[in-house]
């Protein structure tokens, strides 16, 4: 319980892996178990999973509960926004949670960068 | 020399620490691994149709209560040992909870409570239509907060389920296990010591038998709410919060306060587009807070009261212009309200009556352990104003609304984290050295409060449990029937509402005045025949009798006597009616002389 989280890198691979994954398997309409156990891990787990390190959770237990907590928040307001924009369209709900997903690993992993090394990126900005 | 030996020595010394660290560890282990089997083990064991008005308590057999009460002992032997490290503790807890909310699924099959189907109905309607209707006749409310229902309608579609009732009963354990890691976060928020923390957790799965963690918006938002507590404590303690039981305030970099900081607006917008009632405790909690100076985020609240107000005027306006004036007439009615929401003695059954006061004592004996714990605080000179506001300030919400004649038990809900703590500190106040008295009386007030817990979170699932034969009677009617149909149920309580709900007009009898269901008891056949004939305004009437209707009503009282099976008797003999779908425990009626429709 008290062990830190996975480092960001790892985090980011098992969040673009799985987005890629559960798209990968709605678009081929693999079925069960493989479409249904694929896309309630990502839906349910992995956007929140890409954004939850911008927090640093103190433990792994709490890490995992806030990311699904995120997750769902995340879906509902893309689903609320799909429904109330007339544009009601669940494959195109999910390619934008794999979206989200995406920039919030590449942003945890330039925070990340930039805490572990500020002199070479304070050089970079520079340069 | 001195190289080699270190060589040679150190492996040596890990490897001791590591079988001591074991050793004092492998018991607890096993002994929590021993309770989780034989808990899983009776259930096997447990026939549901033969539960009594006591619910799901009067069919376990004694090996799940031994279970439990090794599960008790275990804890108290762990929290006695100084070595006990924190993740031990805290595995006490999150096992408890998954062993209480593993329960139905593990025994029932089929997702419990009648809500959880009529939520499925309204994920069912956005999957069909893409859209919502905020002038619907049905269940309105839901299209005016839909952001539950519409992620599970696109979650739904996505993994290829036809319903969403294919994992909702997995909503009962994953939201409890979120809701108790958010509140073992804030319980840490609260104090250092891994003891008290474990029992406040351990305290909340006891004490939260209200039953609102499961499919539903009121579940995904008490998740989120708690979330919000945690962050917000932990991370953004104000300048007022002193006490020597509190951690350190921490000191986030801007980075971190940044990703916080979006965390919680993306949770609190969530909460106030998706529920009715938890973004109202939620502006007084924060409001509290922040006036008390006990967070630095102290504009938070007026972030979310206007986001809520935006979406009840504008969003929602279709439900609000006519539910306003309802709801502010409930405000300040403290005692109707009060009087609402608990059931009526003198029309229930007697277990129905045992498992109301059990409940009663169960709830007021653990806010009776919360003020002690108050007390103790106070005693000992800890100003623990965030505690104090997280238990008191939603039981501000009983003087607001009866909340569908649910208002105490949300208030309670809500309270439960600060409750908890309280009642955590009475059983061991922070700071205090591991004694095995100290444990012994942890242990023996769970065994009682185990009962009392398993009265109040199951003592109701005779009705709340629906059988696959009752599921399917449902489903012949949702598949069946046009749209436009009249469907006469013998109470609210069935698996109802999950498909094509908005084909239909419900007329439930338990629903009707005392005096309509007298006129019905009386005379079935003609009342009945009377308003199954309106062929003017529906395609086809259906009448619905269930097993968990006769339950409910004959528990609640709401039908006199076995009042439906009466009405089913009296149906069945008649040759107006006809059976239309029938098996062990349901019937479905239509008038003999129906015309053929199809949907």
């Amino acid at each position: 319980m008290s062990s830190p989280p996975p480092p960001a890198t790892v985090r980011a691979a098992v969040a673009v892996g799985s987005a890629l994954l559960a798209v990968g398997a709605v678009l081929g309409d693999v079925g069960p178990p493989g479409q249904p156990v694929l896309v309630l891990w990502f839906v349910l787990v992995c956007p929140g999973l890409a954004f939850v390190g911008l927090a640093r959770p103190t433990s792994v237990l709490f890490g995992l509960a806030l990311s699904v907590a995120i997750s769902c928040a995340l879906a509902v307001l893309v689903a609320q926004t799909l429904l109330y924009a007339g544009a009601w369209n669940p494959l195109g709900g999910l390619l934008v949670l794999a979206a989200i997903t995406v920039v919030g690993c590449v942003t945890e992993l330039v925070v990340e960068a930039r805490v572990r090394h500020p002199a070479v990126t304070a050089r970079r900005e520079a340069a | 020399m001195s190289a080699t030996l270190k060589a040679e020595t150190r492996p040596t010394s890990l490897a001791e620490a590591g079988r001591r660290l074991s050793a004092s560890e492998t018991g607890s282990v096993t002994e929590l691994g021993v309770a989780a089997a034989t808990w899983v083990v009776s259930l096997a064991l447990v026939d549901p149709r033969a539960m009594s008005d006591l619910g799901l308590v009067s069919v376990l057999p004694w090996t799940a209560w031994a279970a439990m009460a090794l599960l008790a002992l275990s804890f108290a032997r762990s929290l006695a040992r100084t070595s006990s490290p924190g993740w031990l503790l805290t595995t006490y807890p999150v096992t408890l909870s998954a062993l209480v909310f593993l329960t139905p699924v593990i025994v029932y099959g089929t997702p419990r409570y009648s809500w959880t189907w009529k939520h499925a109905g309204i994920v069912d309607y956005i999957d069909r239509t893409g859209a919502v209707d905020p002038h619907i006749d049905v269940l309105s409310v839901y299209h005016s907060w839909p952001g539950f229902f519409a992620a599970n309608a696109m979650l739904t579609d996505l993994a290829g389920f036809d319903t969403s009732l294919r994992y909702a009963a997995w909503a009962e354990p994953l939201l409890n296990l979120l809701a108790l890691t958010a509140v073992l976060a804030i319980l840490h928020s609260l104090t250092t010591d891994t003891r008290t923390v474990a029992i406040g957790g351990w305290l909340f799965v006891l004490g939260n038998w209200v039953g609102q963690g499961y499919f539903s918006p009121q579940g995904m938002n008490y998740v989120w709410y708690l979330m919000v507590l945690a962050i917000l404590l932990r991370w953004f303690p104000g300048p007022a919060r002193v006490s020597t039981w509190a951690p350190s305030p921490s000191d986030p970099s801007a980075s971190r306060r940044m990703g916080l900081c979006a965390v919680l607006l993306l949770l609190l917008v969530s909460i106030a587009s998706t529920h009715q009632l938890t973004p109202v405790v939620t502006v007084l909690v924060l409001g509290a807070l922040a006036l008390s100076r006990q967070t630095g985020l102290r504009s938070l609240p007026f972030f979310m009261a206007a986001v809520v107000t935006g979406w009840v005027l504008y969003v929602a306006a279709p439900f609000t212009r006519t539910a306003l004036r309802e709801a502010l007439g409930q405000v300040g009615e403290v005692t109707s309200n009060v009087q609402d929401t608990l059931i009526g003695y003198g029309t229930a059954s007697d277990g129905q009556i045992l498992v109301s006061m059990v409940t009663r004592a169960f709830t007021v004996g653990f806010c009776l352990m919360a003020g002690a714990g108050m007390l103790v605080a106070w005693r000992s000179r800890q100003r623990m104003v965030a505690a104090l506001v997280l238990a008191l300030v939603p039981l501000l919400l009983v003087g607001s609304s009866t909340y569908g004649n649910e208002i105490v038990f949300r208030a309670y809900l809500f309270a439960m984290p600060g409750l908890a703590f309280f009642a955590a500190v009475l059983l061991w106040p922070p700071g205090s050295a591991a004694r095995q008295l100290h444990a012994a009386v942890v242990g023996v007030v769970s065994v009682f409060l185990m009962a009392g817990s398993g009265v109040a979170q199951f003592g109701n699932d005779r009705q709340y449990y629906f059988t696959p034969e009752e599921v399917a009677a449902a489903e012949f009617v949702y598949d069946n029937a046009p749209p436009h149909t009249l469907l006469i149920e013998g109470s609210r309580n069935y698996p109802a509402q999950f498909r094509n709900y908005d084909h239909f007009t419900y007329v439930p009898i338990a629903r009707e005045d005392p005096a309509d269901i007298d006129e019905i008891l009386e005379e079935p056949v003609r009342t009945m025949r009377r308003w199954m004939s309106d062929d003017d305004t529906y395609r086809a009437s259906y009448l619905i009798i269930t097993r968990s209707q006769v339950a409910a009503t004959t528990a609640r009282g709401e039908v006199p006597g076995d009042g439906l099976l009466g009405v089913e008797e009296a149906l069945r003999a008649s040759p107006a009616f006809r059976v239309a779908f029938e098996n062990r425990d349901a019937t479905v009626f239509e008038l003999a002389a129906q015309r053929d429709v199809s949907p």
